[in-house]
């Protein structure tokens, strides 16, 4: 479903992705961990298109999409849900899921939207009871869920979740893992990009470790789990 | 002396050739009157003249963030002034330029404190009316003024009998230009200069570095004020003659385009903006044109060189080359010298204690009685759902709240209700949830910028750059790579710090901290974003701290960190407490697990 090729992407004169290759097959959830500075979520950007690479492609259905800007590769069915719940503080949640459609400027016939937000309110019940709330009152889960709800709204085929569990309380992170299983259950392609990397591999088919710019490891979540190095560097075992 | 280096080096890469430009620039201009006719030397001493204004304006503009739309006022208050006492009592250009900087100083000193106060759109507004209540007085008041007509017959600037021409005078404004230049390049790598630009990128951060920013916004106006009604008299004695519309709303937007055009905030900006908006017009003879021209050229800058040309040049040359880090061959510092000195008797006890404590936000009560003490020398942990409170705790301890009802003792010592200044004084400092670093300051200027209460300088010791003033910055320099060094950063440091990774950030304003040199260090989720391994480090960094008798109070969601470092962990849900005591007892609790651990049910996550 997507491929990387050869990516290479430069910050001024930082040279931060070195040459990537990596794949995504449909249905599959991806982690992609290392450690800060490492290029994650440039990687994730330049899926989207918000930096632009300098050399190499990204392929995604079978189309060049290199160089296309991120407003149009997420029409394309690509959706961030980008790091730190950067959710629209003084919008309500209704707001926030409305910018998330396809259609964001012009009239959404009542029945479809409601239809929308229903399959939002069934896999996150609490947004429906602060459907009319602005999004900044909301806790810190809650924010990270509307971020979700956000994207998936708009019916991606591919999403890309930057460190969906930062600075939530671990009850919650449980619950963000098990919606992204939820999700994993239901078809969606994901690549998960997570410090949290021994919670990743447990839900991700497979993974890719990132230092320096570089894939240093590679392989099905059950080989990360059991390699030296990424046990040591990412997992936390001694 | 090793230490020195960092320092050194710094200059070395900003400033690469520089000297040799800067000499062969000054060489061409001194030369300019031999080659070029005096229509041209005329012209360039207005450029002259403007560049001494837009490098004061430079200073607001740039540094502080105040786009002063007013400041040909404040030349014309110079300007009418040393006019006035020339030509009624005869005072010499010297004697006058003087005056007219006091006068200038003082009204631009009584201007500011209504501009800075009003902030954001009303600032700007404010600088335009004062602009229009001078040019209105210039009109009005005929016995001061000379009404619409003006002043004339101003003696030109003179030694002893030699009288000044064009030559000289255009000699005169070229050596206070570079003098003014010089003097705001070095106020830029002062205390003041870090505290100007940490103060327009982060005003909640610098205040929690003990910054007050209306004392360095203040400053920074004066300054400008000086240069305005400075470069007013040598305009009035220069030319012999003056007028209320060469002070107008024009001069005034003409000086802000000179600023933003050039680059605000940069070094040169404001000479090159001087040069392309006094010459292209004269070139290419547009002069009816002018306005409509000046506001063409300001909406193509905006457009594509929000940086102006300076800024964006030196962009280019970043890009061009990485910068070269110092080797790793730093001077260290003993320990003792960059913590606080703790007395061991104080270390047994309680440090910080709160008591009752309520806060409500409107009818929002987020804290409910909140009781605990937090023992010395130790950490504390403060864990709970998202959205429980904890961060309003933090925010309280540090002064950026004040606690609806209770009590906060530090020591036994009633803090409550203290600004962020007060308790940064009093040795708390605290970092952020969402970090706030400098991002236009690079990753050692912002630890640097930690040192800005403990390593006051004085406005003239930063302005002229003197030997006291050198060593101090060198040491500065010297102390926040040892800080960095102390919090184990590995990254890059002369590098901007709004360009460093998520967890870097953390780490650095950790080292920014701790430079405050506090006895209790808040830390609001120091983990958050970071790896595994990251956090290994980091539970190193905090028992070295705490070793030397620091104070820590954490705010943490990784529990197995948390369980690690922690002495004591007390539990608030929904603004109380719920459960206190050591990492083990409160893991078991059944409230706690309820509210905030949950059960965990993957087989692989007990390290989380």
């Amino acid at each position: 479903m997507l491929k990387i090729s050869d990516l290479h992407m430069y910050y001024g004169g930082v040279h931060a992705l070195k040459g990537i290759n990596l794949e995504v097959n449909e249905g599959e959830v991806v982690a992609v961990i290392g450690s800060n500075g490492a290029g994650k979520t440039t990687l994730l950007g330049s899926i989207l298109g918000t930096v632009r690479p300098r050399s190499g492609t990204v392929t995604y259905a079978g189309a060049d999409i290199t160089h296309i800007p991120a407003y149009k590769t997420v029409n394309m069915g690509i959706s961030l849900v980008p790091e730190g719940r950067e959710v629209f503080g003084h919008l309500t949640v209704y707001d926030n899921l409305r910018l998330g459609l396809k259609k964001r400027i012009g009239r959404v016939k009542q029945h479809e939207l409601e239809r929308e937000l229903e399959q939002i309110y069934a896999r996150f019940p609490r947004l429906k009871e602060r459907i009319h709330q602005l999004a900044g009152t909301l806790s810190g889960g809650e924010q990270q869920m509307l971020v979700i709800s956000r994207a998936l709204i708009g019916k991606p085929k591919l999403l890309l979740l930057d460190e969906p569990s930062l600075g939530l309380a671990p009850i919650i992170v449980n619950e963000i893992f098990e919606i992204i299983k939820g999700l994993k259950k239901d078809g969606m392609t994901i690549i998960l990009v997570e410090q949290m990397a021994n919670k990743a591999l447990t839900v991700a088919d497979r993974g890719y470790v990132l230092e320096n710019g570089r894939i240093a490891i590679s392989g099905t979540a059950q080989e990360l789990r059991g390699n030296r190095e990424v046990a040591h560097a990412y997992l936390g075992v001694s | 002396m090793e230490a020195n280096l960092p320092v050194e080096l710094q200059n070395r890469r900003t400033f690469p050739g520089k000297y040799v430009m800067i000499g062969f620039i000054c060489l061409l201009l001194a030369a300019g009157p031999l080659f070029i006719s005096t229509y041209y030397v005329n012209l360039l001493f207005m450029v002259g003249i403007y560049a001494i204004i837009s490098v004061g304006m430079n200073i607001i503009i740039g540094y502080s963030g105040i786009v002063s739309i007013g400041h040909a006022g404040l030349m014309a208050v110079g300007a009418y002034t040393a006019a006035f006492f020339n030509t009624h009592f005869g005072t010499p250009f010297w004697i006058t330029a003087l005056i007219g900087i006091a006068v200038s100083l003082v009204i631009g000193s009584i201007l500011a404190i209504p501009t800075i106060r009003a902030g954001g759109v009303y600032l700007s507004m404010i600088t335009i009316a004062f602009g229009v209540i001078i040019d209105e007085i210039l009109i009005r008041w005929t016995a001061f003024s000379g009404g619409p007509l003006g002043i004339s017959g101003i003696e030109k600037p003179a030694v002893g009998s030699y009288q000044f021409g064009l030559t000289q005078v255009y000699y005169l404004v070229l050596i206070v230009a570079a003098a003014a230049m010089a003097l705001v390049c070095n106020l830029r790598n002062s205390v003041w200069g870090r505290s100007m630009l940490a103060v327009k990128q982060n005003v909640i951060a610098a205040e929690s570095l003990g910054v007050k920013p209306f004392n360095y916004q203040y400053a920074g106006f004066a300054i400008s004020a000086v240069f305005a009604g400075l470069a007013g008299a040598i305009y009035a004695h220069a030319n012999s003659f003056i007028s209320p519309d060469i002070f107008g709303f024009q001069t005034s937007i003409q000086l802000v385009l000179i600023v933003i055009l050039g680059g605000a905030g940069t070094v040169w900006g404001p000479v090159l903006g001087s040069f392309i908006v006094v010459i292209l017009p004269e070139v290419l003879q547009f002069d009816h044109l002018r306005l409509a021209v000046y506001g063409l050229l300001m909406f193509l800058v905006l457009y594509f060189l929000p940086k102006g040309i300076a800024g964006t040049l030196a962009d280019y040359m970043e890009k061009k080359k990485a910068p070269a880090e110092s080797p790793a061959d730093r001077h260290s510092i003993p320990l003792e010298q960059l913590l606080r000195a703790h007395d061991a008797a104080a270390s047994s006890g309680t440090l910080l204690s709160l008591r009752n404590v309520n806060k409500q936000f409107g009818g929002l009560h987020v804290i409910k009685d909140l009781s605990f003490d937090v023992p010395a020398s130790k950490v504390l942990s403060l864990i709970g759902p998202n959205g429980a409170g904890k961060s309003t705790v933090i925010n309280m301890i540090s002064g950026f709240y004040t606690p609806t009802s209770g009590e906060i003792f530090l020591n036994g010592q009633k803090i409550d209700g203290g600004s962020p200044q007060d308790m940064l004084q009093k040795g708390i400092a605290r970092t952020f949830q969402h970090t706030r670093l400098f991002s236009d300051l690079t990753v050692l200027e912002n630890v640097m910028a930690g040192m800005s209460r403990s390593h006051k300088q004085n406005l003239f010791s930063a302005l002229f750059r003197t030997a006291g003033m050198r060593k101090q910055e060198k040491q500065i320099a010297a102390m926040a790579h040892a800080y960095l060094d102390l919090v184990g950063y590995k990254g890059p440091r002369h590098v901007k710090a709004g360009n460093l990774p998520y967890g870097h950030q953390r780490i650095v304003e950790i080292a920014r901290a701790l430079a405050t040199k506090p006895s209790l260090l808040l830390l609001d989720e120091p983990a958050a974003g970071l790896t595994a391994g990251e956090i290994v480090e980091l539970e190193l960094v905090i028992r070295r701290l705490k070793e030397a008798g620091l104070t820590i109070i954490l705010i943490e969601h990784h529990m197995d960190f948390v369980s690690r470092i922690s002495d004591k962990v007390t539990v608030i849900d929904y603004g109380r407490k719920i459960a206190e005591g050591t990492a083990d007892e409160v893991k078991d609790d059944p409230n706690v697990i309820k509210a905030y651990l949950g059960e965990e049910e993957m087989p692989n996550a007990e390290n989380f």
